[in-house]
């Protein structure tokens, strides 16, 4: 994969920006994906600092950037342990179909085909507090330039902990482009809650709420999909 | 099995489908030997909630033998009779643990799509639309219990199916909406829909300590039942000014809880004004009396409105200022059936309450469609149907 032209420009706008972290930026100068929140959230940057670059550079206007949280009642450090397990990622992450550790800091990922096509990737934590963040990205020669960061954060008394997820993707052109899109479907944000949700429900629960293998009245090929609201509203 | 299957509005039919297996560790597998139909049934049957799919099996007030169990179960065994809560709730999240039951965040698989209509989701229930978890319903000769290390509640044997099937459902909700108005001695208690749950309302409004209950419907036999079965005063709607009458009886107060055991087919709320059938419900609706603004325009100041009835989308002319200017407390909400279980089981035991007083009608499963619509079209004869799969 290329570098985007984008970078140079994007990390110099982050340190006009923030006029902090030069260190981390400098490490992550090197990413070809640097638009978006996570490494910048990873770096305690405002949020409205990543905006402000996002719109400064029109190019990179296809850039995917996802930002989440959802309460799981759990320990911040039961979760940071689980996370940090790669290898436990394909059990919630629908689209992904196995991670591989290569050694502490880099892994192999597989998200689910379509079709014949494959999209993989090597990925490495390059920052990581214990019990609080984990920071990913992809190496070169990634099919899908991407980088995340989840960080756990105690909430009030009660309330167990919130888990804060941010993914930011590159969706290439072409046929793998395609692929992509097919595996994300039109809303990605809400592929990347349902996760979370069952993330939760093994966290908090140890199974997954599900009704697929259940019976009904219906033939398999009657089997459709849940109506949509909008075919309920046009019902 | 036979199962009761919803294929479209106004039509259920008794198909064949194949038997439920154990999908999750904490399932089990129920032989069901006592079911029921419920007014929220009739929702469905109406066609009012969304996202319900022509061959759906229904039914949410159910009992059985439990006959599999998944790996995790460890409190029940096969041959355990149980009754079921309609509320699927896992027992972990934040909110089972605050004994809010019915707003399970772990056990609605479909979650998303009642975020999109609501905001975020209740708990899954059996038997009601996928909205709602898409769970197959009790009203089978097999069901799928979703974390049955919770729910099922094993039962006596000296006790019947009869005397404690309604623990699933209408009885907790009667009792519930009873709690809900916090009564004092010497509280009068008024009630609107004398089915089911209203009986059980205001059974359980006396039994909190109620000095008068007072109940309101238009079908005469189900009036005549709360009179002789729970020395309910009743007004008849289509008789009277509702509220000139509730005033009248308070010299001039008005009651100082109303519970709303009706529900939205009485009001005209529907599902979503973006929902087109909302506006023909409404003009439906118009026709009828409206509980709801009802009982928020009589209800005494700094008295509670306790809502049982199941709403679904918006309310048309919500008379807010008069329940601001006289400081009303609303509490409403499905069921929390976990909660009150065990409470409710004593008090059958202990004689102070037989549920089975409400049922008027037994059948087999394999009657399902006349039940449905008997159960719609002949209030006055028929309160509450049980179907026994062992009829068939
Ligand atoms: N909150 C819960 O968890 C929960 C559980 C079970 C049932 N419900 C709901 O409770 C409601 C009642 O259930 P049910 O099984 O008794 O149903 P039902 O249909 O048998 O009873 C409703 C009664 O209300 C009467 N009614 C209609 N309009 C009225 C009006 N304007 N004033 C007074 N009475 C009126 C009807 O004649 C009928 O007798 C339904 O909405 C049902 O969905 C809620
Ligand atoms: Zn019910
Ligand atoms: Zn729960």
């Amino acid at each position: 994969m290329n570098e985007t032209p984008l970078t140079q420009e994007v990390i110099d706008g982050a340190n006009v920006e923030s006029g902090e972290n030069e260190g981390l930026f400098a490490k992550a100068a090197k990413h070809p994906f640097i638009a978006g929140g996570a490494i910048l959230a990873g770096a305690g940057l405002a949020y409205a600092a990543v905006k402000t670059i996002q719109n400064a550079a029109d190019t990179i206007a296809r850039e995917v950037h996802i930002e989440t949280s959802i309460a799981i009642d759990k320990s911040p450090e039961e979760l940071y342990a689980f996370w940090r397990d790669f290898e436990n990622l394909p059990l919630f992450m629908k689209n992904l179909e196995s991670v591989i550790e290569l050694d502490e800091r880099k892994s192999h990922w597989m998200a689910k085909g379509v079709g014949a096509a494959r999209v993989e990737w090597d990925a490495e934590i390059y920052n990581e507090t214990e019990n609080e963040l984990i920071a990913w990205r992809s190496l070169e020669n990634a099919d899908v330039v991407n980088a995340g960061s989840v960080r756990f954060q105690k909430a009030p008394t009660g309330h167990g902990t919130y888990v804060r997820v941010t993914v930011n993707y590159n969706p290439p052109a072409g046929k793998l482009g395609a692929t992509v899109a097919q595996l994300l479907g039109g809303e990605p944000t809400q592929l990347i809650k349902e996760d979370l949700r069952r993330l939760k429900q093994m966290m908090e629960v140890g199974e997954i709420s599900t009704i697929d293998g259940q019976t009904s009245g219906r033939a398999e090929s009657e089997d459709a999909e849940i109506p949509t609201i909008s075919q309920e509203i046009e019902k | 099995m036979k199962a009761v299957c919803w294929e479209s509005k106004k039509n259920v039919q008794v198909l064949s489908v194949p038997d439920p297996s154990i999908i999750n560790p904490r399932d089990a597998i129920l032989k069901i030997t006592t079911t029921a139909i419920c007014g929220s049934d009739l929702h469905l049957y109406d066609g009012y909630i969304p996202t319900m799919k022509k061959g759906d099996i229904l039914g949410h007030e159910f009992m059985g033998e439990v006959v599999e169990l998944g790996h995790a179960v460890r409190n029940l065994k096969k041959g355990d009779r149980v009754v079921v809560p309609f509320t699927i709730a896992c027992g972990n999240c934040f909110f089972c643990k605050r004994n809010l039951w019915s707003a399970c965040d772990n056990s609605n698989p479909n979650a998303a799509t009642a975020e999109a209509f609501y905001g975020f989701s209740g708990s899954g229930l059996f038997g009601y639309s996928h909205m709602m978890g898409g769970y197959a319903g009790g009203q089978a000769e097999y069901v799928r219990v979703p974390f049955a290390d919770v729910g099922p509640l094993p039962i006596p044997d000296e006790l019947t199916d009869e005397q404690v099937l309604f623990l699933s459902d209408i009885f907790p909700t009667g009792y519930m909406a009873a709690e809900n108005c916090s009564i004092q001695p010497g509280d009068t208690v008024a009630v609107w829909g004398c089915g089911p749950v209203g009986q059980f309302a205001i059974k359980s409004a006396f039994l909190l300590g109620a000095e008068r209950v007072i109940a309101i419907d238009d079908v005469p036999g189900r009036l005549r039942m709360a009179a002789e079965e729970s020395q309910a005063e009743t007004l008849n709607f289509n008789d009277q000014d509702i509220y000139e009458k509730l005033t009248e009886m308070t010299g001039g107060m008005g009651p100082d809880s109303c519970i709303d055991a009706v529900g939205l087919e009485a009001h005209g709320t529907t599902i979503d004004a973006l929902y087109d059938r909302a506006k023909t419900a409404l003009y439906l609706a118009t026709d009828r009396s409206h509980a709801l603004r009802q009982a928020i325009r009589v209800c005494r100041k700094g008295g509670t409105i306790s809502v049982p009835g199941v709403y679904g989308g918006f309310l048309d002319k919500f008379p807010f200022g008069a329940a601001f200017s006289k400081g009303l407390t609303f509490k409403m909400g499905q069921t929390n059936v976990h909660k009150y279980l065990r409470p409710l089981l004593k008090l059958i035991q202990n004689g102070k309450i037989d549920p089975s007083f409400v049922i008027t009608h037994r059948m087999s499963l394999n009657e399902a469609a006349s039940g449905y619509s008997t159960f719609k079209n002949d209030k006055d004869e028929c309160i509450k149907i049980v179907m026994k799969p062992e009829l068939n």
